[in-house]
Order: C-alpha cells, then sequence, then structure tokens
C-alpha cells in the first residue's frame, strides 16, 4: 500500500538555533495503520509530530502527504485537510461554549454547507462517544471527555490522518484509557490513520508499530513487541519497558507476550 | 517537621444549594512527623479537598485540621501561619510562575513571611539545589526555561518555605520518564535532608509503590484504604474494584499464581518478584 505520509531524510533546525533537531529522518506511515512515536523530551518527536502537516518545514528532504509536498503552499490547505491534529492541552483546542459548536467550528470554517455540517458533527460526536454531551458546556467536562471533543471537532474535517501530539500528558489514568481506547477504535473500526505521539510505554502497547525517537532520529522501529524487547536499548534511552518485559528478559526466556496473563503462561511453561 | 491529626473531617461544596455536593466525609488520621505518604484514588475521589484542607485553603464544613497539635482553623492567625508550616505544590505549578527572575519567583514565598534579605538568599540558594536548578539560571525569566525546569522553580518557591509538611499533587503530571524520575529523586532528597513530612498525589501505582512508607486510599470521599504499602497491595483486587490500576509486577504476580505458581508475600516492586520468583525456583 502507498504510504499516507513519507518522510524523506528530513533535517529540521531553527534558524537562529545550531542544533539540529531533526537528523536525516526517513519514516513511511502506511494508510490505515496505527503508529506510536515514543521518545522522552528533546527527543524530536513533536517536531517530527508538526512536519506532519506543514507546521514545520524541513530545513532540507522532504516530507509528502500522499502526492503532496508539504512545501507547496498551494496545496497547504488540502494538507492540513488530510491530517489532522490534536495537542496536549485539551483547554487550548476548545473555541466555543457548546460541545457541538466547538465540533462544527473547522467545518463552517471550511465552508461546508450547513445540513452536511449537523451530520458531520452527530457523526464525529457519536465516534468519540460524546454524543449525549453535545449541548453541555465544554469546561464543565472532565479531562479526557474535553480531548475527545477536541477529536471529534478534527474529525469533523474528515481527515484521512489523525496525528496526535502528546494528548494524554494532562489526563487521569481514566481520561487516558477513554482517549486511547477511543482512537485505537478510530483506526480498527473506520480504518483511520493514527499517529500517536506520547512518552508513556504503556499506550503504544496497542499500536501496530513503534517508533522510538532519540537525538533527531530513529533508534528503533518495529512492532511493540519487537521494540520493547530491546530492553538495553530502551534503558539506554532513558525509556520504560513494561514489566512483563522486563522479567522475561531477566529470567532469559523468550519475549514474545506483553499481557500478564500470556507472560505468566511463559513462565509456567519454563518452570514445569 | 511536623505532624498531622486529621479530626472527622467533612467537607459540603456549596451547602443548602441544588448543587451540594459531600466532597469528603468523616475523615480521620494522623500522619506523623516525617513520614512519607502517597494519596492515592481516582479524579473526583475527594483527594485534591483533601489537601486543601490541610494548610487552611479550604474551611472545613466540620471537623478539625491540627499541625503540630494546634487547631490551624482557630482564627485568621493560625490560618495564615500554617501556610509557612504546610507548603502546598499544586498540580502544573510551571503555570503559577510570574516573577521576572528565577530567583525572585523562588524567594517569593520567604520574603512574604519577613525574613531578612541574607535568609531569602541562602534559602533561594538552598531550594534551588534541592531542585536542581542551577545558579547560572538565577537572572534568567522562569518563562524561559524548559517545562522540567519550570517545575522544578516552582517546587523550590515552596520547599523556600522550609515548610515542616511538604504537600504535592502529582508533581510528574505531564513529564517525560526521565523528568519524573528527577522530581521524584529531589522530593525525596529534600525529605532526607530536611526531615520533613511528605505527601504525594499520584496516579502513578509504581512510584507510589517504590517511593513511599504508607498510602492512603481514597474512595468518594471517605478513606478505603490506609497502610504501609505492602498491605495495600496485597489486597489488588480491592483497587481494582475501586477503578485504580495496581503496580505492574503485581499484575503479573497475580496472573503467576493463577498459573499455580506459589509465590509468597506482597509482590509490588520488581525486585520483590524476581526474589518470589526466585524463591520457588524460576531464575
Amino acid at each position: 500500500m502507498e504510504p499516507i505520509i513519507r518522510f524523506e531524510n528530513v533535517h529540521f533546525s531553527y534558524p537562529e538555533g545550531e542544533r539540529e533537531i531533526l537528523c536525516g529522518v526517513n519514516l513511511e506511515i502506511a494508510e490505515g495503520s496505527f503508529v506510536a512515536v515514543l521518545g522522552h523530551n528533546g527527543s524530536g518527536k513533536s517536531t517530527l509530530f508538526k512536519h506532519m502537516n506543514a507546521i514545520l518545514l524541513p530545513s532540507s528532504g522532504k516530507v509528502w502527504v500522499r502526492d503532496m509536498d508539504t512545501a507547496d503552499e498551494d496545496r497547504l490547505l488540502d494538507i492540513r485537510r488530510t491530517v489532522g491534529m490534536v495537542f496536549q492541552n485539551p483547554d487550548n483546542q476548545i473555541v466555543a461554549n457548546v460541545v457541538e459548536d466547538d465540533v462544527a467550528f473547522a467545518p463552517e470554517n471550511l465552508g461546508v454547507p450547513s445540513e452536511e455540517i449537523r451530520d458531520r458533527v452527530d457523526a464525529a460526536l457519536k465516534q468519540v462517544g460524546m454524543y449525549e454531551f453535545r449541548m453541555h458546556a465544554p469546561h464543565l467536562l472532565s479531562g479526557g471527555q474535553k480531548q475527545r471533543v477536541a477529536i471529534a471537532g478534527v474529525l469533523a474535517m474528515q481527515p484521512k490522518v489523525l496525528a496526535l501530539d502528546e494528548p494524554t500528558a494532562m489526563l487521569d489514568p481514566q481520561g487516558r484509557k477513554e482517549v486511547i481506547d477511543t482512537v485505537t477504535r478510530l483506526c480498527r473500526e473506520k480504518g483511520m490513520t493514527v499517529v500517536l505521539i506520547t512518552h508513556h510505554m504503556e499506550e503504544c502497547v496497542g499500536a501496530d508499530r513503534l517508533v522510538v525517537m532519540s537525538n533527531g532520529s530513529i533508534v528503533a522501529d518495529g512492532t511493540p513487541l519487537e521494540v520493547f524487547s530491546q530492553v538495553e536499548l530502551m534503558e539506554r534511552e532513558g525509556l520504560d519497558v513494561p514489566e512483563t518485559t522486563r522479567v522475561l528478559h531477566e529470567l532469559g526466556l523468550p519475549k514474545t507476550a506483553m499481557d500478564p496473563e500470556s507472560c505468566a503462561a511463559i513462565i509456567a511453561s519454563a518452570k514445569s | 517537621m511536623s505532624d498531622l491529626r486529621v479530626e472527622a473531617l467533612t467537607h459540603v461544596y456549596s451547602a443548602g444549594t441544588p448543587f451540594e455536593k459531600t466532597a469528603i466525609q468523616d475523615i480521620s488520621l494522623q500522619i506523623p512527623s516525617g513520614q512519607f505518604v502517597g494519596l492515592l484514588g481516582h479524579t473526583g475521589s475527594g483527594k485534591s479537598t483533601f489537601i486543601q484542607h490541610l494548610n487552611a485553603l479550604l474551611k472545613p464544613s466540620s471537623g478539625k485540621v491540627l499541625v503540630d497539635g494546634e487547631d490551624i482553623n482557630q482564627d485568621k492567625k493560625t490560618r495564615r501561619a500554617v501556610k509557612n508550616k504546610v507548603g502546598l505544590v499544586f498540580q502544573y505549578p510551571e503555570y503559577q510562575l510570574f516573577e521576572e527572575t528565577v530567583f525572585a519567583d523562588i524567594a517569593f514565598g520567604p520574603k512574604n513571611m519577613g525574613l531578612g534579605k541574607e535568609e531569602i538568599e541562602q534559602r533561594v540558594r538552598e531550594a534551588a539545589r534541592f531542585v536542581g536548578v542551577e545558579e547560572e539560571l538565577f537572572q534568567r525569566s522562569p518563562l524561559e526555561l524548559s517545562g522540567g525546569q519550570k517545575r522544578r522553580v516552582a517546587i523550590a518557591g515552596v520547599i523556600a518555605m522550609r515548610p515542616g509538611i511538604l504537600i504535592l499533587d502529582e508533581p510528574t503530571a505531564g513529564l517525560d520518564p526521565a523528568g519524573c524520575r528527577q522530581i521524584l529523586e529531589n522530593i525525596c532528597s529534600y525529605r532526607r535532608e530536611s526531615g520533613a513530612t511528605v505527601i504525594i498525589v499520584s496516579h502513578n501505582m509504581d512510584d507510589a509503590a517504590r517511593l513511599t512508607e504508607r498510602l492512603i486510599v481514597f474512595n468518594h470521599g471517605t478513606v478505603a484504604m490506609d497502610g504501609t504499602p505492602e498491605q495495600v497491595f496485597s489486597r489488588p483486587e480491592e483497587l481494582i474494584k475501586i477503578g485504580l490500576n495496581v503496580p505492574q509486577a503485581t499484575s503479573l504476580a497475580m496472573a503467576l499464581r493463577e498459573k499455580g505458581i506459589p509465590l509468597r508475600g506482597s509482590i509490588y516492586t520488581h525486585a520483590q518478584l524476581m526474589a518470589a520468583l526466585k524463591e520457588v525456583g524460576i531464575c
């Protein structure tokens, strides 16, 4: 399948900055896949994110969204309709006083006819499980609910890619789970391409693919199981691995599972 | 170093209106001087309401809070005095930085305590050292710093008041793993060197298990569990029922026991799990 986003040897540094923030990144994101990007602060993961819909442009190299070069200003609107972004702080992304008005904000600005807006807003709110809150005031919602409204606001633009930069950083465990379950479902059931930037390793476990960034480069790339199995590399990067993987690693057993039940089965069979 | 006693503490928000809500109900507990306590509970369980009573930011609807044996809500004077004894670091404290320089921001608390110039300077240096903020940063604007640095400056501002009780509401929220580790180490070193009582609100069970001596679990405005991490995590089913996670090592230990591996004891850290596995001949 054609990748929906393609990074070709992307370098990036700020005009006045001496340090290179992205150092030659090559990355292809397959349409319909769920890709998690893990890395600590300063690893370049948010800069990578901002290249996905031309918020930032490469200093050298190319970023392609479908067949569109993100540096092509004439295609900017199409690029931003294709890749929708969700940011860390839900409070900074909500503009209206009523949930459904907030979700309607983007399609209104895109000039979508009003009867179609109604359909899009309802559909988007249903997809994130917030339809029954459509008449509520956003500031009275929980963090997880607000973030789901922000996701609905992006879905109402009908993008092909949903890119999220640490969308759960400010949420409690319940809100975190709501957001991760929602984006996972959007990928699995609606075929949405999901790019999730995070520093919580437990949020990557359900992804199709896990990319680890460090100092502006990709240092690991594979299924979550493959990547977490490289325990030494992850430790060197100051990143956590699941306890299950760590235990299997230290016992010298095959690291073929991450959930407690399967991991316990591996240990039990090794004993007998 | 201060001890804390809470007697039958109840707080009702918007009492007498249709929005009346009892946030915490009849909480009694004692925290001896120097103890390291973790407060657990999901959002809305009453944790934040509870901690805001400990330095008189909220007034009890009924019940008492005593610091070093003195009722902190006796009068205006005691309510004011307790703010110097009990330091409260809110969630995302970096949003409260407002001075022009890092130094001035850390100095704000001690200055308001009416301390002399030299004393203030000494306290700022000491607090900055505890949280690993370099003196080179003193004249910079706090707004130019990275997120992790800002957070540490904000915590230093509270530490500079040398509180006998330091309370932190989710001090690691939103930081990356390295930033989390650093903040937690800073808090531990402050506690070690000052002997202060430390109360930390956390959603991270692994941190809570690893660091604290005592865990208090809130649920629906009351204390659902109270004991050492060992005692609390020996009842993982109850924690799960309340809607909390258990440490990863605990869930794996539960799964192993289900598979018939007789692991002994309360398991909530990686080291304990490995030791228990060794005991049954797996290593």
